[in-house]
């Protein structure tokens, strides 16, 4: 049996149903980004702590020129190594039967009894490489998907300018390269680039290494001091070429990861607050409307003899909005969780991706939710247990108005004084739409503007700095005449040559190491620019550092660096900073190649060559670098960009969807609210206005200006707002290998604005059609 | 003989609630004319305040004919009701319906704004005795000046008939007799054509004729020799 109170409920809830629903929703979304944020952090982190405990991920990396194989049992002296694994890991060029364009690979030599120690491989398909068999190959999960391959198919290797073909008989994954890009790339291409492992034999043949390795994996045993394991392992390798052994925190899958995971907690924290407060800022005005236009409602009961029932009453109300918000946000969560899932899994190759929704999530969503409806209808369901019934039983006490207006407001007709007097008299609740619809309207430019940013990152600024169609970088440096052999391969018409060289970069206490790349003043393909995308004046001497760097050091131009270089004879040199560049991905120095040569006191080298194609030729051109010796990744920079739009562009573009679509709810739910709730308030003097023989069309005008000049003022302070917005939540999106730019087009101001005006007028039909029914004799019967 | 401005040929107003039927008025018949003033009694339910709204173009009959003058009030639509509402006729209602953010010379410039040949507000003002109130919000009235200030804002725009719904249902015997004055005043000044429902017996004595509702018919005409002056009138 329904109590009569609760009947009422429900016929409160069926009349409100346009705004219980809004409110609803705009709670949803903030629930929905809080569990779906969270289910891909935990998803992420969860795969990886299982498949690095499987696979035993290493602690520490070091690769090196040449080391003959008995120095390695000197690795298990070093205190804090529990276990270790050296190798030979070299960048060459596939051939693919029936795929023209050379394809990059890593290849990484397994030991003599196939079983590794530590980055274990988990064998998705076929098997492992049988006992000698110096042709057989494993491949990458990523690899054998985006080319169709199967254990039994062949792969061939230009291995030092020898192809040799291999028989596929596994398919694995590595904790290694749970997320693989070619050597120089952003993001992965798995069509085009893959991890190879093979039998050590059969790289050192190819090499000339037997006996040799020249890449040490080691992990840590308990207790381990990181930073001695690290300076014990450089120095027992600094004379056999040895670069600088690093953590896991510049091993490139483990980064791209923990970066991942890092951004979705970020997500997580930072988003689901608007839409909460933006809920229950909504659910206060709502239910403070439906308190205030039932005070003799509610002192008709209490005069009855109802008690606390009746603040229940309204409670109730709060409870059906946030249960209704947080079951639809917790299903939504649940589902858009699986889709970022979804759009990760090329991403990040694990053998295993298991979606991991923790029970607290949703629980603890529920109670934001809950807490957030509480926090919105507090104040009314206090107001309902304070009035007192004699008192509620009159009319609440008018506003103040005041008549001492200016002058000129006296030709104001009196229709529109009426609006104004609204406004000035409850300056709080306009205040409060204004507010609302300033929130939404940054939203959903934060939502639209990840196109632009895309778009100006591809178009604009990756365009401008690499202007180049392939890039072949070799095995190591090689003398300059390489740049005229480059020069002369069929389709080439134009070659520039660059320096790379690893360094390792101190400043006081902090030390990092990075690349130094080396280019002239005159380069065409590849450039450095500022943030206005000029060619910045590579100086005689001193190093620019990309901005996010020098950021992290915390140097200024004209700060002095100490430069070590990696290579060779491990030069130690101070330098200045002589400025910073804008680049967007990855983080680097860069020199002038002469400076640099000088520096390194060593006859000039080039350790890449950029190309321009004649695009007529470019079949030639595939058949010839894989014909080439001593290239060991070659990328094509149309093809990258190509890749990054329709990899992480579909990304991106799917979140922006998402976040575009929530923004619009909430613009949706504020304007519709404050349109709603004007019409209650007016109804009974809309009424008498029309009686008065105003025409539904004046009425219209007169309910709708209160929210039209809101709208007005809302939007250019809105979109304001937004611009800051994003360049904040780009910084809190910024990791030290990526950046996005603030890049805002005009058309996202546009569409923003246009969002906002579609939601004000879908807001004002439904409303209007309310008044185009308006039955006059019953608004007069019932006198709202 | 005075014109006839207002016809009513069996007229049926019939509410469907659930599926019960109920009349409120069942083919009524009726004649008002040019400048008369009618006073509407019957019992609580006998559709009087039905009879003034479809009379008054806010609301719509079932069946049957009503007609002001040539405008055909039936077949009327929403558009031609609104216009008709502007132009023609001017509400009174128990409750004083006035807007509680407009002073008084504001509520009655509403209509002053979008009226033809409207008097000036003040001009209203004066004349149902609120010259010195102009500038005041409602909330700063009695209920009887609330009602005086809905009586100007009614009149304002020199309107050709008057309706009013029980327009001193809430007020005492001498608060209700200033607001009966300034209706009896407006009727014999401009001619304005008056019908006032009331409960109220004794205010049936300033009419020209009286008319008897019951079950949603005119039971019963009573046409006075001699109208009573309000300031005469007590209860
Ligand atoms: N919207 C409606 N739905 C159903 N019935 C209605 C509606 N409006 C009025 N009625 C019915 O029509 C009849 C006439 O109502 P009306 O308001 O005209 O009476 P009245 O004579 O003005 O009464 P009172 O003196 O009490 O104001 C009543 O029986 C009433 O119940
Ligand atoms: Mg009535």
């Amino acid at each position: 049996m329904v109590s009569a109170l609760d009947r009422k409920l429900l016929r409160d809830c069926w009349r409100l149903g346009g705004q219980i629903i809004t409110i609803a929703l705009v709670m949803a979304s903030g629930i929905a980004v809080f569990i779906s944020a969270l289910a891909a952090y935990h998803s992420l982190q969860t795969s990886q702590e299982r498949f690095y405990e499987e696979g035993r991920f290493a602690d520490v990396f070091l690769r090196l020129k040449r080391a003959p194989l008995p120095v390695a049992d000197r690795i298990a002296e070093i205190p804090g190594i529990a276990q270790y694994d050296v190798r030979l890991v070299f960048d060459v060029i596939i051939d693919l039967p029936g795929v023209s364009l050379p394809l990059s690979g890593r290849m990484v030599g397994l030991p003599a009894d196939g079983r590794l120690q530590i980055n274990k491989l988990h064998l998705m398909a076929g098997r492992m490489i049988g006992a000698d068999r110096l042709d057989e190959v494993l491949v990458t999960q990523g690899f054998a998907e985006g080319n169709a391959l199967r254990p039994g198919d062949m792969v061939s290797a230009l291995l030092n300018g020898r192809k040799q073909r291999f028989q596929i008989v596994g398919v694995v994954a590595s904790p290694e390269y749970v997320f693989s890009v070619a050597p120089g790339e952003a993001l992965p291409d798995d069509k085009r680039y893959g991890v190879f492992y093979v039998a050590h034999d059969a790289l050192a043949h190819a090499f000339a290494m037997e006996g040799a390795f020249n890449d040490v994996v080691a992990t840590y045993s308990p207790g381990a001091n990181a930073r001695s394991v690290e300076a014990a392992l450089d120095q027992l390798f600094a004379r056999w070429g040895g670069l600088v052994a690093h953590g896991r925190g510049q091993q490139p899958s483990h980064r791209q990861l923990m970066d991942e995971v890092r951004q979705q907690g970020t997500m997580a924290t930072t988003i689901p607050p608007v839409f909460l407060l933006v809920s229950a800022f909504l659910l206060r005005v709502v239910m403070g409307r439906l308190v205030a236009s039932q005070r003799e409602q509610i002192a008709t009961l209490k005069a009855l003899g109802y008690g606390s029932e009746i603040s229940w009453h309204f409670a109730k109300f709060a409870a059906i909005v946030v249960t209704l918000g947080a079951v639809v946000g917790v299903v939504l969560g649940i589902m858009t969780g699986q889709a970022i899932l979804a759009t990760y899994r090329p991403f990040f190759r694990f053998p295993e991706f298991t979606y991991d929704v923790r029970l607290w999530t949703p629980l603890a969503a529920t109670a934001l939710a809950f807490a957030s409806g509480v926090g919105g209808a507090l104040a009314a369901v206090r107001e309902v247990g304070r009035l007192r019934p004699a008192e509620a039983m009159r009319p609440p006490a008018p506003p103040a108005y005041t008549s001492r207006d200016p002058r000129f407001w006296h030709a104001v007709p009196a229709r529109w004084m009426m609006a104004i007097r609204g406004v000035m008299a409850h300056p709080l609740r306009a205040g409060l739409t204004l507010g609302g619809i300033v929130t939404a309207a940054p939203l959903i430019l934060l939502s639209i503007f990840w196109t632009d940013a895309l778009n100006n990152m591809i178009d604009v600024q990756l365009a401008a700095t690499d202007r180049s169609d392939a890039v072949l970088a070799f095995v190591e440096p090689l003398p300059p005449r390489v740049t005229d052999e480059v020069r002369r391969l069929p389709g080439v018409i134009f070659a520039e040559p660059i320096r790379t060289t690893p360094v390792r970069l101190r400043v006081a206490t902090q030390s990092y190491e990075t690349g130094v790349l080396g280019i002239s003043r005159e380069q065409q393909l590849r450039r450095v620019l500022d943030e206005h995308l000029a060619p910045i004046d590579i100086k005689s001497d001193g190093l620019l550092m990309s901005r996010r760097l020098s950021e992290k050091l915390g140097l200024r131009s004209g700060d002095e660096v100490d430069v070590e270089f990696l290579e060779g004879r491990r030069l130690r040199r101070e330098t200045v900073l002589a400025g910073t560049v804008n680049d967007l991905i990855g983080v680097s120095a860069y020199a002038d190649r002469i400076w640099l040569d000088r520096f390194l006191q060593e006859d000039r080298r080039v350790s890449a060559v950029l190309v321009r194609l004649d695009s007529a030729q470019t079949e030639d051109f595939y058949a010839a670098v894989k014909r080439t010796p001593k290239i060991a990744t070659v990328s094509f920079t149309a093809r990258s960009m190509r890749n990054f739009r329709e990899t992480t562009g579909a990304v991106v573009l799917l979140m922006a969807g998402f976040f575009t679509l929530f923004a619009i709810t909430i613009a949706f739910g504020v304007v519709y609210n404050s349109a709603r709730i004007a019409y209650h308030e007016h109804a009974l003097e809309l009424a008498t206005l029309r009686i008065l023989g105003l025409t539904k069309l004046e009425t219209a005008r007169l309910l709708f200006a209160e929210i039209v000049i809101e709208i007005a003022l809302a939007i250019p302070i809105g979109l304001v707002l937004g611009r800051s917005l994003v360049r904040l939540l780009l910084l809190a999106f910024e990791t030290e290998m990526f950046e996005i730019p603030a890049a805002i087009g005009p058309a996202s101001y546009v569409l923003t604005a246009l969002s906002v005006l579609v939601a004000t007028i879908a807001s004002m039909i439904a409303i209007g059609r309310q008044l185009w029914r308006f039955d006059l004799v019953s608004v007069l019967k019932t006198r709202a | 003989m005075k014109p006839l401005v207002f016809a009513a040929h069996s007229l049926s107003k019939i509410y469907h609630v659930g599926s019960v039927e109920i009349a409120a008025l069942r083919e009524l018949d009726l004649n008002i004319f040019e400048g008369e003033f009618i006073v509407l009694l019957g019992p609580s339910g006998s559709g009087k305040s039905t009879l003034l709204n479809i009379l008054g173009g806010l609301d719509s009959a079932t069946s049957g004919a009503a007609a002001w003058r040539d405008h055909n009030l039936v077949a009327a639509s929403d558009e031609e009701l609104t216009l008709y509402r502007r132009q023609h006729v001017g509400f009174v209602f128990q409750s004083y319906n006035l807007i509680p953010s407009l002073t008084a010379r504001e509520n009655v410039a509403l209509v002053t704004d979008i009226a033809e040949r409207p008097m000036k507000p003040e001009d209203a003002l004066s004349r149902v005795g609120l010259d010195a109130r102009m500038d005041h919000f409602p909330s700063q009235l009695s209920g009887g000046e609330q009602q005086r200030v809905a009586i100007a804002r009614a009149i304002a725009k020199r309107p050709d008939v008057l309706l009013c719904d029980e327009p001193t249902g809430a007020l005492d015997s001498r608060t209700g007799v200033t607001v009966l004055a300034a209706l009896d005043e407006v009727n014999r000044a401009f001619g304005t054509t008056t019908i006032v429902i009331t409960h109220n017996i004794a205010i049936a004595a300033m009419a020209d004729r009286v008319m008897h509702m019951a079950d949603g018919q005119v039971a019963r005409v009573d046409e006075n020799k001699q109208r009573a002056r309000p300031e005469d009138i007590r209860w």
